[in-house]
C-alpha cells in the first residue's frame, strides 16, 4: 500500500487496516492495539510479517460494544468475559 | 467533515492546535513554513504518486519546498489568516483562551492569551491514523510519510511519539525511504534556516529536559524553566476534600473556555484538557503567605 485509500473506498471494502480503523472510529491507535492483543478485536493475518487486516463491520460493531460496556464501568477482564460468551 | 479536509488542512489542524494565535513564536513560524510547504506537497500528490514522479519534476518540487525557508513574516501571517479563516468556516478550529492564562500569575494580572484549538474528534482521527500507519509494520503510505516529514521539519514529530515509539518510527521511515529515490531525497530535505534550528534546538531541549518526573518536580518549584508546563491554579476553599478541589479546578477550567474531561487510567485519575492530558498535583505556592492549589502537569505519549 503506497497511497491512503479514500473514505469511500474504505467504506466499500470488507477488510481494513488498523490505521483505517482508527480513521473510521476515532479510537486511539494504542487502544486498538491493546484490544487486539487482548483478543477483543479479531483480525486476520496471512503470514506472520504481513499487515493485520480487520473485518470492517465486525470490528466497528465490536468497538462500539466495548465502548458501551466501558461506559457501564466494566473492567477489561469483565468485558472480555462478556464478549467471549 | 474529515473527508472534506485537504492534506494541508489536516496538517494545519495537527500543528496549529495549542499554538498561540495572537503572538509570533519560533514554533509558529516553523509551523507556518511547514504549512506553506504542505500546499506544494498537496498539489504534487493530487497529480501523481511521489514515487512515480520524474527526477526533474521531483527536484522542482524539492526546490519549492525549500523556498518556504525564506518566506517573510508578512507572507506567513497572510498564510495563517487565510488558512485559519477556511478552517473556522469548516468549524474545525477555534480560538480559545490559552491554558497558561488560567495560571494564578497570569489571570490575576489580567493577561489574556489565546490559542488555536482543533476539533478534538477530527484531531484524534488524523493523529491516530498517522500514528497507526507510522508504527505498524509495512503500513506507511505516501500521505503519512509526507506528514511525518513535515512534522519532523516543524519539530513536532517527537511530541506525538513516545521515546520507545520513536525507534520504531525511525526504522519505518528509513525502510520506506529505501523503496524509492524520491522518498530518500525528501527525507534528506530540510527547510529550516540555521537561526531557527539553533533556537528551536534550545527550546526543544529545554522542553525535553522537563519531561521526566524529577525535572517536572523541579519545574514546579522553578516555573521559569518551562513556564507552560508549570500551571498553578489556586483552590483555597476551607474544609473541602481533594475530590472537591478536583471538581473546583474542573469548573474553573470550564469557565475559562476549556473542554475538561475526567479520565481514569487504572488507579490513576487524569484530566483531558482540550487535546492534552494532565495530572493534577496538589501543591503550595509561597508568596507573602502560602497559597494552596493544584499544578497541572502535562503527560507525554
Amino acid at each position: 500500500m503506497s497511497r491512503q485509500r479514500s473514505l469511500e473506498k474504505i467504506l466499500s471494502s470488507d477488510y481494513i487496516s488498523i490505521g483505517e480503523l482508527a480513521r473510521l472510529t476515532g479510537v486511539r491507535y494504542s487502544t486498538l492495539k491493546y484490544y487486539t492483543e487482548e483478543n477483543l478485536l479479531p483480525f486476520e493475518q496471512e503470514e506472520e510479517n504481513l499487515t493485520r487486516r480487520y473485518k470492517r463491520l465486525e470490528s466497528i460493531d465490536r468497538i462500539q460494544e466495548i465502548k458501551k460496556l466501558k461506559d457501564e464501568k466494566l473492567s477489561i477482564s469483565q468485558i472480555k468475559e462478556i464478549l467471549s460468551k | 467533515m474529515y473527508t472534506k479536509l485537504s492534506f494541508t488542512e489536516k496538517y494545519a489542524l495537527l500543528c496549529l492546535d495549542n499554538l498561540e494565535s495572537q503572538h509570533h513564536s519560533t514554533l509558529k513560524k516553523l509551523s507556518l513554513k511547514a504549512i506553506s510547504a504542505s500546499a506544494f506537497l498537496e498539489e504534487a500528490l493530487a497529480k501523481e504518486d511521489l514515487s512515480s514522479m520524474e527526477t526533474s519534476s521531483f527536484h522542482l518540487l524539492l526546490n519549492q519546498l525549500c523556498s518556504t525557508k525564506s518566506l517573510s513574516q508578512k507572507k506567513l501571517d497572510q498564510t495563517e489568516k487565510n488558512l485559519v479563516s477556511i478552517l473556522k468556516e469548516k468549524h474545525v478550529i477555534e480560538e480559545t483562551p490559552d491554558l497558561l492564562s488560567c495560571d494564578i500569575n497570569y489571570y490575576t494580572s489580567g493577561i489574556k492569551l489565546m490559542n488555536y484549538r482543533s476539533d478534538a474528534a477530527i484531531y484524534t482521527r488524523i493523529l491516530e491514523c498517522l500514528r497507526a500507519e507510522a508504527l505498524e509494520e509495512d503500513s506507511l503510505t505516501e500521505e503519512s510519510f509526507c506528514l511525518l516529514w513535515l512534522l519532523r521539519e516543524n519539530s513536532l514529530l517527537y511530541d506525538f511519539f513516545s521515546s520507545l515509539e520513536q525507534e520504531t518510527l525511525e526504522k519505518h521511515l528509513t525502510e520506506f525511504s529505501m523503496k524509492c529515490e524520491n522518498y530518500k531525497l525528501l527525507l534528506q530535505t530540510k527547510f529550516r534556516n540555521t537561526g531557527e534550528s539553533i533556537s528551536n534546538f534550545f527550546l526543544s531541549t529545554k522542553k525535553k529536559a522537563t519531561e521526566n518526573q524529577f525535572m517536572q518536580g523541579v519545574n514546579l518549584i522553578f516555573p521559569f524553566i518551562n513556564r507552560r508546563n508549570s500551571i498553578f491554579i489556586d483552590t483555597v476553599i476551607l474544609g473541602t476534600s481533594s475530590s472537591n478541589r478536583r471538581l473546583e479546578i474542573m469548573a474553573f477550567l470550564s469557565e475559562h473556555g476549556h473542554f475538561v474531561e475526567d479520565i481514569t487510567l487504572g488507579e490513576e485519575k487524569l484530566l483531558k484538557i482540550d487535546n492534552g492530558y494532565y495530572r493534577l498535583f496538589p501543591t503550595v505556592r509561597v508568596c507573602r503567605f502560602p497559597i494552596q492549589g493544584m499544578a497541572l502537569v502535562p503527560i507525554y505519549h
